[in-house]
């Protein structure tokens, strides 16, 4: 299934969530993706993993980036019956950064939730054991926000 | 010593031991030689990567990915190299597309053969891994002769080196010639050693629906049963021209054994894939003109590529400038050390050795 | 050489000076066993070396005096000692271990007459000793005060306990055989000959040959039936705090014991220094110690036969995980070896002489055998496995 495909299934499935479908532009390259608002990430990854349609069983990538204004989290899914993949975005506005976490749908969410905890400080409810995964556990401050002071320069 | 003659013994398996390759440290909970818990420790082989790639032009990362991990340098750099000329739009020859395939392939060799001795050591077999060492450490001369130092091969827009000459061709074929005739040794001792039956079959069983939860990637996958190759089902650079069949294992158990086996499958196949290359390779330029700096336009990607342990993909966004904005590396490493987390509940200490030597992690990969 | 002799042709009398019994500690340490461990240990390099491809230690001729080397290196080094362990017991350990090997070569029979004591109980007093060889891995491990030493330390234990079992029962049939405790009576009980052997006398004995070799493998801990010192899983096990002289100190008591239980093997089994008559008749023409000397040698060239084939095997064979080692031991080890005790009672019953037909037989079994495995063995080393490389080196 292609992208726009899904987006449209999504908007029938659920059309109380407000979704976005970014795509490719002459200004603005790269894969198209999704985007959702942070309080209904939840219930929109549950129909993605359990419904027949789309079947997302992998999530292969999740991370964030920090735009300054917003840090937004990216979410690859990857279906291996469907062979489809999805890209599903949310942002989150400062100071409360907070979303609901993925690990009881995908398990390896738990590390990568984790180690996005680690970089960015991003707080997820839900997750089972919330700490530094790749930096010490007295590390302070979050290494790949923009506002993070570079010491070795 | 007094808390020693309690049940349970607290021990680090790491990260100084040689299961972990140096960088990986086991929490675990002994009450005698059963495991009862082990939680993995990582973060001793963190080089803050993806900062780097914050501060540094395009261009400069190639270098720096490839050092994500040593063993298999082209896994990141690749994945890297390719997702910046998606997003630039830059095509690369023909003929530097093949070159690329055959450094991946001769790495994917070295690496394995690595794995192989690595996995005889674990064992206690240490005949096999000498002569398994052996092997891997030719190869390494032969990788070294055709693409120079590690991590300056692959570049954005082609590579640095051509190949040396028709002496190292010929030699090259014959040295995978006798490869051929070791790794039917191998497998034949794996198959038919009692003592390798025993502590292989059946130990550290990862089912399919284990393995697609947690991400599971690459060989692990595929000794899980499940067919997938990023090389077969989602065709880059030139490999849809080549033919490949997806080395599976029959048995289909997805323990340890299984894992050893697709392991010695891919080899063979990555030899005949470099025997392809040099028979099709087309001459002609080996790197495309590109304007420095690269400025590629904003947007983000994630690009996938089949590593050697599994797909490595990289995410990138860009600003518009001549660095990138954020740069992650996703690689096989992590979501196996995830699922070791899972697994070690409940298990002799040497099988849960053994699991761990079989997902051949590398904690450079994994940490980044 | 006099002075030598001497001490080898009388026993030794209680009331020896000090200094007489000192000389006799030099020399059982520095002219019997040092020799015999470096010999152990060239062995064990040259056949590593061999299978594994790599130029090592014995490679040469002239690395025959690798172990001396080792020596040197080691001597050099600092004898570290945590701040943590229980000092006296972790200094003692190693001394310990090594004074069991040592004092087992007292009864040990080179020759007809080159043996220190002529005891009547030497079997008994041997075995004790080798009850004794897993002592010191259990205070090494203690001592160290760190988990992985105990653990391997358990596990070592474990492993002895095993292998002295066995070791235990295959004595017994011996004994059972030949109604002897003494050494010398046993040796002198077989002939020169194949056929005159313990090994060919029965199928039991056969069967408590290769139960021997088993529970030697246990004992010194090497590799088909050892995983307790495993470098890659339990970091050297109970060695793993030694450094310097107390580590070489452990490693040549473990060679020691290798070949003391090897020549026991030869002893009890493959006729000892049992020589052809017609031999020691040329030989005693020219010296009256000469026919000595030809036992020894053919006692030598046995015992070192046995030790080439365990490392043989040693070199193939990948190890037993520990519970796999205790479950065939006491599922199916033991049983068998008591099976062969009670065969063993029969057989003396029917045949109190042994049956002539059963040894010939035994023994063309063996040959056969014997140049089977030597052809595998030079198909593998010679012709198979070599690499036909002609690459450049970088």
């Amino acid at each position: 299934m292609q992208i726009r495909h899904i987006f449209e299934h999504l908007q029938k499935d659920l059309s109380s969530v407000f979704f976005e479908l970014h795509e490719d532009s002459p200004s603005h390259g790269g894969d198209p993706f999704i985007l959702v608002p942070a309080m209904s990430l939840l219930p929109v990854c549950d129909i993605l993993k359990d419904m027949q349609r789309y079947d997302f069983q992998c999530l292969s990538n999740l991370t964030a980036v920090d735009f300054q204004d917003h840090l937004r989290l990216i979410y690859h899914l990857f279906s291996y019956t469907h062979h489809h993949s999805l890209t599903l975005t949310t942002s989150l506005l400062p100071p409360h950064y907070e979303i609901d976490s993925v690990s009881r749908l995908w398990p390896i969410a738990n590390w990568f939730e984790r180690e996005v905890f680690d970089m960015f400080g991003i707080q997820f409810r839900g997750h089972p054991s919330l700490k530094r995964l790749l930096l010490p556990q007295h590390w302070t401050g979050y290494p790949l926000r923009k506002d993070y002071e570079r010491m070795a320069r | 010593m007094n808390e020693w003659l309690g049940e349970e013994k607290k021990v680090c398996i790491g990260p100084h031991h040689p299961v972990t390759r140096g960088g990986m440290n086991f929490i675990a909970s002994l009450d005698g030689e059963t495991l009862r818990q082990a939680i993995p420790e990582i973060g001793y082989c963190h080089r803050s990567l993806e900062k780097i790639a914050e501060n540094t032009d395009y261009q400069g990362f190639t270098t720096y990915a490839s050092q994500a991990d040593p063993l298999s340098p082209y896994s990141c750099q690749w994945s890297y190299v390719m997702a910046v000329e998606k997003l630039a739009e830059i095509t690369v020859p023909r003929r530097a597309e093949f070159l690329r395939v055959i450094a991946m392939e001769l790495n994917r060799i070295t690496s394995h053969l690595h794995f192989l001795s690595f996995m005889a050591e674990i064992i206690g077999a240490k005949i096999l891994k000498a002569q398994s060492f052996k092997r891997a450490e030719i190869f390494s001369h032969y990788t070294t002769t055709f693409c120079g130092n590690d991590n300056m091969f692959l570049q954005i827009g082609g590579v640095v080196r051509d190949l040396c000459s028709s002496d190292w061709e010929t030699t090259l074929i014959q040295f995978l010639d006798h490869l051929k005739t070791f790794i039917d040794e191998y497998s034949y001792t794996l198959k038919n050693n009692y003592v390798f039956q025993r502590q292989l079959s059946f130990t550290g069983v990862i089912s399919v629906e284990e393995a697609i939860q947690y991400n599971l990637v690459g060989p692990n996958l595929r000794a899980s049963g499940l067919a997938w190759d990023l090389r077969k089902n989602r065709p880059y650079s030139i490999y849809s021209e080549l033919n490949l069949e997806i080395p599976t294992c029959q048995r289909n158990k997805g323990d340890a054994h299984d894992r050893v086996q697709v392991r010695i499958d891919e080899i063979a196949q990555s030899a005949s894939l470099i025997r392809q290359c040099l028979e099709k390779i087309p001459q002609g330029p080996i790197q495309c003109k590109i304007t420095e700096p690269i400025k590629p336009k904003t947007g983000e990607i994630y690009n996938c590529i089949e590593g050697v342990r599994g797909d490595t993909g990289t995410y990138l966004v860009s600003n518009g400038t001549t660095q990138p904005h954020r740069l992650k590396l996703r690689t096989g490493s992590f979501s196996s050390l995830a699922l070791l987390e899972k697994m070690g509940r409940e298990i002799p200490l040497s099988d849960y050795l053994t699991l761990i030597a079989s997902l051949d992690i590398s904690p450079w990969e994994a940490d980044r | 050489m006099e002075v030598l002799s001497s001490f080898f042709l009388n026993n030794i009398s209680p009331m020896v000076s000090i200094g007489a019994q000192l000389t006799f500690i030099f020399i059982l340490i520095f002219v019997i066993f040092f020799p015999l461990i470096t010999l152990t240990y060239w062995i064990e390099q040259v056949i590593y070396s061999r299978f594994s491809g790599i130029r090592g230690a014995g490679h040469s001729l002239y690395n025959i005096i690798f172990p001396m080397k080792i020596i040197t290196k080691l001597l050099q080094k600092e004898s570290q000692t945590d701040p943590y362990i229980d000092r006296p017991l972790f200094c003692l350990a190693p001394y310990v271990g090594f004074s069991t090997v040592v004092l087992t070569l007292i009864v040990l029979p080179f020759s007809s007459h080159y043996v220190l004591s002529h005891s009547d109980l030497g079997v008994l007093y041997l075995i004790t000793f080798i009850f004794l060889m897993g002592i010191h891995a259990l205070m090494a491990g203690w001592s160290s005060n760190s988990k992985w030493a105990l653990i391997g330390a358990v596990r070592s234990l474990t492993q002895s306990l095993c292998g002295i079992t066995l070791y235990g029962l295959v004595i017994m049939i011996i004994t059972l055989q030949t109604h002897s405790l003494s050494i010398q009576d046993i040796i002198q009980m077989q002939g020169p000959h194949p056929w005159q052997w313990l090994l060919f006398l029965s199928p039991f004995t056969l069967a408590a040959f290769l139960l021997s070799l088993s529970s030697l493998m246990m004992i010194i801990d090497q590799p088909p039936y050892g995983t307790a010192t495993s470098s890659s899983e339990i970091h050297s096990g109970y060695k793993g705090h030694y450094t310097g002289i107390r580590y070489f100190v452990l490693t040549i008591s473990n060679k020691g014991a290798f070949f003391i239980l090897s020549a026991m093997t030869t002893h009890l089994f493959l006729g000892g220094w049992q020589a052809p008559a017609s031999w020691l008749y040329w030989a005693a023409v020219f010296s009256p110690q000469f026919p000595n000397i030809i036992e020894m040698g053919v006692f030598l060239f046995k015992t070192l036969c046995v030790v080439w084939i365990i490392l043989i095997l040693q070199n193939t064979l990948p190890p037993l995980r520990l519970d796999h080692l205790i479950k065939l031991t006491w599922k199916y080890l033991i049983p068998l070896g008591l099976t062969a005790l009670a065969g063993t009672a029969i057989w003396t019953y029917i045949f109190p002489d042994g049956n002539l037909f059963t040894q010939y037989l035994l023994s063309l079994l063996l040959v056969t055998f014997g140049i089977y495995f030597f052809y595998r063995l030079l198909y593998h080393t010679y012709l198979s496995i070599k690499p036909r490389i002609k690459g450049k080196k970088a």
